[in-house]
């Protein structure tokens, strides 16, 4: 699965992309493909196939934001967690709308698959910190998966929210202290 | 013993950032951490805990399949929508054809045509005025052209594509003039761009329902841009243009989404941190220490007001996709 563009650096492939080239695209899309799985499963996926939907959606709508706007210059990171993040608010929204029309039906109708699925991951150990997270309010549980599930420094979370290192700093530390209290 | 000194002059959370820099690095251990701290291992401890037990989580991965699968189909999308997201620019012209023919004659419409008409013998400056930057004879012609297109402008979408498209010449025009060094023009521009965001923002608080949604999903996309662009440009730029550039940041993060976020999202009383949410005031970061004054409230204040839009929503929520890109109906979970 070698392309041409594994070893090419990420400024080179930004800049292929600008031009419109797809292949450079898919190597982004590559290597932040864990990274922003990740991202949105412990934001709202409730099972893999969710987050592998909603992971393919993040990386469409950048390449139009890209292709649309043409940014002289754009850190690509950066660009893809915003989309995410928006992704994620939409969804809540439409789902928020969707519950209050369907509250009943989905009561009378559990779905198996979730269920099962919640119960692997359980076991798996990822779980419990997942419906903690989602806790916590959104601007703390961008934080914490880009500080602690990331492994993001300081200074790219901060570039990530638009924010200073400063305020990420206050952040986390207060994304902490309420994950402490959820998670005992 | 200077080290001594600066970590006693240190806030509580950047003592945690400390720590859990050199803990992820593996230089120190939670221990260590405390004994540089002690007059702070009781709020520190747990919290340095906790960090360890979510970093000892498992990783959660993409399926390998999923890996394979979605390249190829990310790829195969890509190459149906290329034909038309790069023909952007061939679109925006066609668009804007399309609106000038859209004639409704109002009042102020036909005033505008009549200036128009009489500056026709005169359109070669109007036109050179088009590239115009700040310093120029002709940069005022050219917002005044921005001003009349406005005038023009058929709904609230087309006025604000305009906006953006103002916001867009702005901050090109930023950046020419703080590549030459030019700092009074550059930040003329910065104000002007800070115009038309609040023009934009006011724009979209104006509308209502659908339309304030759409809105702001196509602001958003482009404030997402021009919020890269301007991070970028703060950090290379000599101190004297910061302030500038961070004024056009807080200015970019103007535009609020409609709705806060469901029930589901946290708790409603995380909107405002708990009394117990926060470093004692004597924690507070110092001035040489701590973030800057817009960097971060304490926990006990919430959000400072220049740092970004309301907690509930976070910044990144003003830059959303673009409504071209897809409703978010068509992405909701599968089953």
């Amino acid at each position: 699965m070698s392309s041409k563009y594994t070893k090419v650096s990420e400024e080179k492939l930004i800049k292929e992309v600008l031009q419109g080239d797809i292949q450079a695209y898919g190597e982004l899309y590559k290597r932040y493909l864990d990274e922003i799985y990740r991202y949105v499963y412990y934001r709202v996926a409730n099972n893999h196939l969710e987050a592998e939907d909603l992971t393919q959606v993040v990386f469409i709508r950048s390449w139009e934001v890209i292709s649309k706007n043409r940014p002289k210059k754009y850190n690509f990171r950066s660009l893809v967690y915003k989309i995410a993040h928006n992704l994620i608010v939409d969804r809540w929204r439409t789902q928020r709308q969707e519950l209050s029309l369907e509250k009943e039906k989905v009561e009378s109708l559990p779905n198996l698959t979730p269920m099962l699925e919640q119960l692997i991951l359980s076991k798996e150990g990822s779980h419990d910190l997942a419906v903690a997270i989602r806790e916590l309010e959104p601007r703390l549980q961008h934080v914490i998966i880009c500080r602690f599930v990331n492994g993001l420094s300081h200074a790219e979370t901060a570039q990530t929210l638009g924010l200073t290192e400063g305020h990420v700093r206050v952040l986390q530390y207060r994304a902490l202290k309420k994950i402490r209290v959820l998670i005992k | 013993m200077n080290n001594k000194n600066v970590y006693r002059e240190m806030s509580l959370e950047d003592m945690l950032a400390y720590c859990l820099d050199l803990i992820g690095q593996g230089e120190l251990n939670i221990q260590d951490c405390l004994e540089r701290f002690p007059l702070h291992q009781d709020e520190l401890e747990p919290l340095l805990k906790k960090y360890v037990f979510i970093h000892s989580k498992p990783t959660v991965s993409p399926r390998s399949e999923f890996r394979k699968r979605g390249y190829k189909q990310l790829l195969d999308q890509l190459v149906t929508s290329q034909s038309v997201t790069f023909q952007q620019p061939i679109r925006n012209i066609q668009y804007k054809l399309i609106q000038k023919l859209r004639w409704r004659f109002s009042m102020l419409q036909i005033i505008i045509i009549t200036v128009l008409a009489l500056s026709a013998a005169t359109g070669g400056v109007v036109y050179a005025s088009d590239t115009a930057e700040p310093g120029d004879l002709l940069y005022g012609l050219d917002q005044a052209v921005e001003q009349v297109r406005l005038g023009l402008a058929p709904n609230a979408e087309a006025a604000a594509e305009i906006h953006l498209e103002s916001a867009n010449e702005r901050l090109e025009e930023a950046q020419g003039r703080l590549d030459a060094s030019d700092f009074e023009n550059a930040e003329t521009a910065l104000d002007s761009y800070g115009d038309e965001i609040s023009s934009l923002a006011q724009l979209v608080g104006g509308s209502d329902g659908a339309d304030q949604e759409a809105l702001t999903e196509l602001v958003n996309a482009a404030l997402a841009i021009h919020q890269d662009v301007l991070t970028g440009l703060l950090a290379i730029v000599p101190e004297q243009a910061q302030e500038s550039i961070q004024g056009a940041i807080n200015a970019s993060n103007l535009i609020d989404v409609p709705a806060g976020p469901p029930d589901d999202a946290g708790p409603p009383d995380d909107a405002g941190p708990p009394d117990d949410a926060g470093p004692p005031d004597d924690a507070g970061p110092p001035d040489d220490a701590g973030p800057p004054d817009d960097a971060g409230p304490p926990d006990d204040a919430g959000p400072p007001d220049d740092a970004g839009p309301p907690d509930d929503i976070g910044p990144p929520d003003d830059i959303g996709p673009p409504d071209d890109a897809g409703p978010p109906d068509d992405i909701g979970p599968p089953g």
